[in-house]
C-alpha cells in the first residue's frame, strides 16, 4: 500500500502559481506554520494536562484549519479526528494521539528542508 | 475597486500569510489582526468597507465581532472564512448579516472571485448609505423651517422687543443662508399683519418690524440676482473664449491679487503652484468673466473655511487632455468634532442653499446663501467642466492631517 502524500501537490501548486512557478512563497507558508504547530503542540499538550477543554478543542480547531489550508493531508485528517474525539467526550490516547501529530509533524519539516 | 481596504481577523499565523498575499497580489490593501479584539480596534480606528473574519479566535470570537462591527457600520461588508463545515455554524453566521461564507481550505481563485464580487457590493452600499444620509438631510432641512416658522409665529407677543428682534434677525439671515430665506420674508410679511393696529384706516406698524422687513428684501433681492444669473447661465450659450494655460494661470493670479484682500482676516496664505513652460501651447475654451467667478469663489470660500495661519494651496495642472484647477486647504473642526467634509455632504454641497455652517462671514464680504457653489458648478457644466469635492490626507509635514480639495476640470484643446 502506497504512503499518502505529505501534501496535496494541487494545493502546493496553487501557492506556486502565486508566485510564478517558485517555492518561494510555499516555502514563507510552511515555514510559518511548522512554527505555529510546534506551539500548537505545546498548547495541546499543557490544555490536555490541565483538562481545559474548551482550549483544547478551539486549538485542535484552528490546527486543523491550518493544516487543510496547507493541503496537510495526513496532518488534517489526524487534527480532525482527534477534534471529534473531543467534541464527542470521547477519551483520547493522550501519548499516542499527540506523538502520531509529532511523528506527521516531522515530515512535514522533511517536506520543507527538502524545498530549500 | 482593486484598492478596496480589507480588515483581515485570522488568529492562525499561517493563514493570516496567505490572505495577507493573495489580497495584496491582487491589489487590495490589507490591514490584519490575530485577534477579534484587535481587529474590533482597528474597525473603530478606520471603517473598513470589507472585512474577512475567522469565527475561532482568542479574546474575542468571530461571531462577536460581526455584531459589534454591524454595530459601528452595519454597510459593512463581512465575509467568514472557517473550517466549520457544520451546516448549523454556517446557518448561525450567516443570521447575523454575513454577505458571504468561506469554507477552509479555500480555492484561491474562487477566494479572488469572491472578494471581487465583495468589494463591488461593498461600494454599491456606500453609495446607498450616502443617498440615504443624504435624504435625511434634506428632510431635516426642511423640518428645520418649518420648526423656526412655528417658533417665531408662536413668539410674536414676546415683551422684550429689543431681544426678540435681535435674534429675529440673526436666525433670519441664518435662515436665508440654509435656503429658507424666501418663506421667512413671507413669515415676516405674516408677522407684520399680527403686529399691526388698525387706527382709522391707517396701520401703525413698528418702525423696528419695518426695518427688518427692508433689510431682508435686500438680502432677498441679492439672492434673487444670483438666481436669475444662475438661469441665465444655464438657459444661454456662454461667450467662449480660445485662450491659452498660460491665460488662465494668469486669470487665476489675477484673482488671487484681490483676494489678497481678505488674507489677513485669518491670518492665512495662498500657496500657487508654479506655471510651466507647456501652459503656453495648451490652449482651453473659456468665458473669463465666468471662470474668474468660479476661481474666486473656491478661493474665497478655502479662506472662509480654513484654520487661521494655515495655508490655501492652488494647483494647476494639466493631465490627459484636460485642465486640473484644484484648491486645497486646511479644514475648521466643526461643532461635532468633524474635519473635513462628510461624504453624504461631498454632493448635496453643490445644491442651492445647502450649507455647511450656519456663521455668516461678513468680514469676508459675501452672501453666503449657499448659492455660490451651485453658479461655480452651473458656470463649469457650461465648460464641460466637472466638479468635487474630497478630504485628503497629507502627510507632508509628518503627522497626516486631514484636507479639504475643491477641484475641477475642463477640456484642453
Amino acid at each position: 500500500m502506497t504512503e499518502r502524500p505529505v501534501i496535496d501537490e494541487k494545493k502546493a501548486d496553487e501557492y506556486r502559481a502565486l508566485r510564478k512557478g517558485s517555492n518561494e512563497l510555499l516555502i514563507l507558508l510552511l515555514s510559518k506554520y511548522v512554527n505555529s504547530a510546534d506551539e500548537y503542540m505545546i498548547q495541546l499538550k499543557k490544555f490536555y494536562k490541565e483538562n481545559q477543554a474548551e482550549n483544547l478543542l478551539k486549538t485542535i480547531h484552528t490546527f486543523k484549519g491550518s493544516s487543510l489550508t496547507m493541503g496537510l493531508v495526513q496532518m488534517s485528517d489526524l487534527c480532525l479526528s482527534l477534534e471529534n474525539k473531543l467534541k464527542n467526550k470521547e477519551d483520547i490516547d493522550e501519548v499516542l494521539e499527540f506523538e502520531t501529530l509529532s511523528q506527521h509533524l516531522i515530515k512535514v519539516k522533511n517536506y520543507l528542508s527538502n524545498l530549500k | 475597486m482593486a484598492d478596496t481596504e480589507i480588515l483581515v481577523a485570522e488568529d492562525d499565523p499561517t493563514i493570516r500569510m496567505l490572505l495577507t498575499e493573495v489580497l495584496t497580489s491582487a491589489g487590495y490593501k490589507v490591514t490584519s489582526c490575530e485577534n477579534g479584539l484587535e481587529a474590533l480596534q482597528k474597525f473603530k480606528e478606520k471603517l473598513f468597507p470589507v472585512a474577512i473574519i475567522d469565527i475561532e479566535m482568542p479574546m474575542m470570537s468571530g461571531g462577536e465581532l460581526i455584531e459589534n462591527i454591524f454595530l459601528i457600520a452595519e454597510e459593512t461588508i463581512v465575509i467568514v472564512a472557517s473550517a466549520h463545515s457544520d451546516l448549523s455554524t454556517v446557518i448561525d453566521v450567516m443570521k447575523k448579516g454575513v454577505y458571504d461564507y468561506i469554507v477552509k481550505p479555500m480555492n484561491i481563485q474562487e477566494f479572488i472571485i469572491k472578494i471581487k464580487r465583495a468589494c463591488e457590493a461593498a461600494g454599491l452600499r456606500k453609495l446607498k448609505t450616502i443617498r440615504d444620509k443624504e435624504k435625511v438631510l434634506r428632510l431635516e432641512n426642511l423640518i428645520s423651517w418649518y420648526k423656526y416658522k412655528e417658533k417665531s409665529i408662536g413668539s410674536i407677543d414676546t415683551k422684550d422687543k429689543s431681544k426678540f428682534h435681535k435674534s429675529l434677525f440673526d436666525s433670519l439671515k441664518t435662515n436665508f443662508s440654509q435656503g429658507a430665506g424666501f418663506g421667512t420674508l413671507v413669515t415676516l410679511a405674516e408677522m407684520i399683519s399680527y403686529a399691526t393696529k388698525n387706527d382709522s384706516n391707517q396701520y401703525l406698524i413698528d418702525a423696528e418690524i419695518i426695518d427688518l422687513f427692508l433689510t431682508n428684501i435686500k438680502v432677498t433681492e441679492k439672492a434673487l440676482g444670483i438666481f436669475a444669473e444662475i438661469d441665465w447661465i444655464i438657459s444661454n450659450p456662454l461667450k467662449m473664449e480660445r485662450k491659452s494655460l498660460l491665460d488662465f494661470y494668469d486669470l487665476v493670479c489675477e484673482v488671487e491679487l484681490e483676494a489678497q484682500k481678505y488674507i489677513t482676516i485669518k491670518n492665512q496664505r495662498i500657496v500657487q503652484s508654479d506655471s510651466k513652460p507647456s501652459f503656453k501651447n495648451l490652449y482651453l475654451e473659456y468665458n473669463s468673466d465666468y471662470m474668474k467667478k468660479v476661481v474666486k469663489e473656491l478661493m474665497m470660500n478655502a479662506m472662509k473655511f480654513s484654520e487661521s495661519n494655515s495655508s490655501i494651496v492652488c494647483i494647476l495642472e494639466s493631465k490627459d487632455g484636460r485642465m486640473y484647477f484644484s484648491v486645497i486647504n486646511k479644514p475648521l473642526t466643526d461643532v461635532k468634532g468633524n474635519v473635513g467634509i462628510l461624504e453624504e455632504y461631498q454632493n448635496i454641497i453643490f445644491e442651492p442653499f445647502f450649507r455647511l455652517w450656519n456663521y455668516m462671514f461678513d468680514e469676508f464680504e459675501t452672501l453666503d446663501y449657499g448659492l455660490g457653489l451651485t453658479l461655480a458648478e452651473k458656470i463649469l457644466l457650461k465648460h464641460e467642466g466637472r466638479v468635487n469635492v474630497t478630504n485628503l490626507l497629507d502627510h507632508s509635514d509628518g503627522q497626516p492631517e486631514t484636507k479639504v480639495e475643491f477641484a475641477f476640470s475642463i477640456p484642453t484643446q
